[in-house]
């Protein structure tokens, strides 16, 4: 049985073509605008000098980012009127017919995962396809990935496949949260910090 | 910004209403301040109904930033583990308990005793509730709320406030204060410069020793250089006032409330810059 369902995401392997963003959105009917997955481009580096010769030190990969159904939900937790809540498989849902759209946990989710919908005018995010799920069919975003670049499954199974990395920059520290995520690194994350990279799509995401 | 406007108005307010009941209510209840009739009223007949009416207004523009404001009396449902939760419950208590005190005072129920301990809860409850306004926005998520400058600059806004409010409430009531009324400008000034000081230093986005921002998902908030200078303006044009009022013996009534005036824009604007530091 599933106790914490979760992501892994392959950073190595994103081309950033976000067939994952349009997948979601096209399934969830999602207004103009609005995300509940999202690929941040993440660019940074320039030309160096190395003995006397220029040769370019770019960094330049992609990181597509969704709820991350943590295991410590800090948007449940700020939620004043208990309008989040954690299903028995890990899955964060929110009930929006409870919702007083404060936008607290909006501000709360280290991943910037929850989403104002004008529609409803409660917040929203990603819910794992949890019907989909309950079918036994994955989620779209994963089954989208021309890459596979994205999987799912219980975080205690993800982790003995794929480890237990939940870092790579820009995500701020997994301590906040304690995301249900694993992530393989792009080669050039480790340099990316150093190289003062930073999110180059904004108005996208 | 958009609904942080609300956000803006309420938090100032609130902080306002707090400092106001402290700092006027304090001398009448413990220092027997001479308790003599503003407008057919008494003064701590005024402070009730000001308080009260800080509160009403602070929490009617607290519900233009819900979308869903039909759903807010289920507020306190999280009260367990959300900040928010608390901080409505703090509300409600601190005003709740100012009414309280208000109709006791009104209908002569209970003795010295019962009001100074009414009294005393309510100033309990109006620190709690200023206390958990700041906790709130205290987010690990939030890097640049989450500092020493969000409780510092709340509760000064209470005390600069709420002193200058107390300054212009005796002044222009004519109430004699003693010696806490002389001292009043001089607490004053050094809250002015307390303000001034914490803004130069931490002010988020634009203090000399900010929170930095770090490796984030979130878009990076405003810069609003323009609003941070006005409200140092403010404070500064506030103090200027005080002291050449204060150099001549005794701040006038007009004097005192031109710097009331000053340093709640400065404050309101200092609260914008604030929020402009979270992603739209």
């Amino acid at each position: 049985m599933v106790t914490q369902y979760a992501f892994f995401f392959d950073a190595s392997a994103c081309t950033g073509c976000k067939a994952c963003q349009m997948a979601c959105k096209d399934r969830n009917d999602l207004e103009t605008g609005l995300l509940w997955r999202r690929v941040y481009e993440v660019v940074g580096g320039g030309w160096e000098k190395r003995a006397g010769v220029w040769v370019p030190d770019v960094v330049a990969y992609n990181v597509s980012m969704a709820c991350n159904h943590c295991e410590k939900p800090v948007c449940a937790w700020s939620c004043p009127v208990k309008a989040i809540g954690k299903r028995d498989d890990g899955i964060v849902l929110i009930e929006t017919a409870r919702c007083i759209g404060c936008r607290y946990c909006e501000w709360a989710c280290p991943y910037n995962a929850i989403r104002f919908d004008a529609r409803t005018n409660t917040v929203s995010k990603c819910h794992f396809c949890f019907d989909a799920l309950d079918s036994g069919e994955p989620p779209a975003c994963v089954s989208a990935c021309p890459l596979r670049a994205l999987d799912f499954g219980d975080l205690a199974e993800l982790r003995k496949k794929y480890g237990d990395n939940r870092h790579i920059f820009p995500l701020p520290d997994s301590s906040q949260a304690d995301p249900a995520l694993i992530i393989r690194p792009h080669k050039d994350a480790g340099r990316a910090a150093g190289r003062a990279a930073e999110v180059a799509n904004w108005e996208e995401v | 910004m958009g609904t942080e406007r609300s956000l803006v108005a309420f938090t100032v307010l609130g902080q306002l209403a707090v400092g106001f009941f402290l700092f006027v209510g304090g001398p009448f209840i413990f220092a027997g301040a001479e308790p003599v009739s503003v407008a057919g009223r008494t003064p701590v007949d005024l402070l009730t109904m000001g308080t009260l009416g800080l509160m009403a207004v602070a929490a009617a523009l607290s519900f233009f930033h819900l979308h869903r404001p039909m759903r807010a009396y289920q507020a306190l449902r999280n009260i367990r583990a959300s900040w928010l939760s608390r901080e409505v419950f703090f509300e409600v208590a601190f005003a709740g308990l100012v009414a309280a005190l208000g109709a006791c005072i009104q209908f002569g129920i209970g003795n010295a005793a019962v009001i100074k301990g009414l009294f005393v809860s309510c100033g309990l409850a109006g620190i709690l509730f200023v206390a958990s306004m700041a906790r709130l926005y205290m987010l690990p998520s939030m890097r640049a709320w989450n500092g020493m400058h969000t409780p510092i600059s709340f509760f000064l806004t209470s005390l600069l406030t709420g002193t200058l409010a107390s300054l212009v409430f005796f002044r222009v009531g004519g109430i004699a204060g003693g010696r806490y009324l002389r001292a009043l400008p001089v607490i004053c000034l050094g809250l002015l410069a307390a303000s001034f000081i914490t803004a130069i230093l931490l002010s988020p986005q634009h203090g000399l020793f900010r929170a930095r921002p770090g490796p984030s998902l979130k878009p990076p908030g405003r810069r609003l250089a323009g609003l941070h200078a006005a409200r140092l303006a403010c404070l500064l044009a506030g103090a200027a006032v005080l002291v050449t009022a204060g150099a001549g013996g005794r701040v006038a009534g007009a004097a005192a409330l031109f710097t009331f005036l000053m340093v709640f824009a400065g404050e309101t604007l200092g609260r914008i810059v604030f929020y402009a530091a979270a992603p739209d």
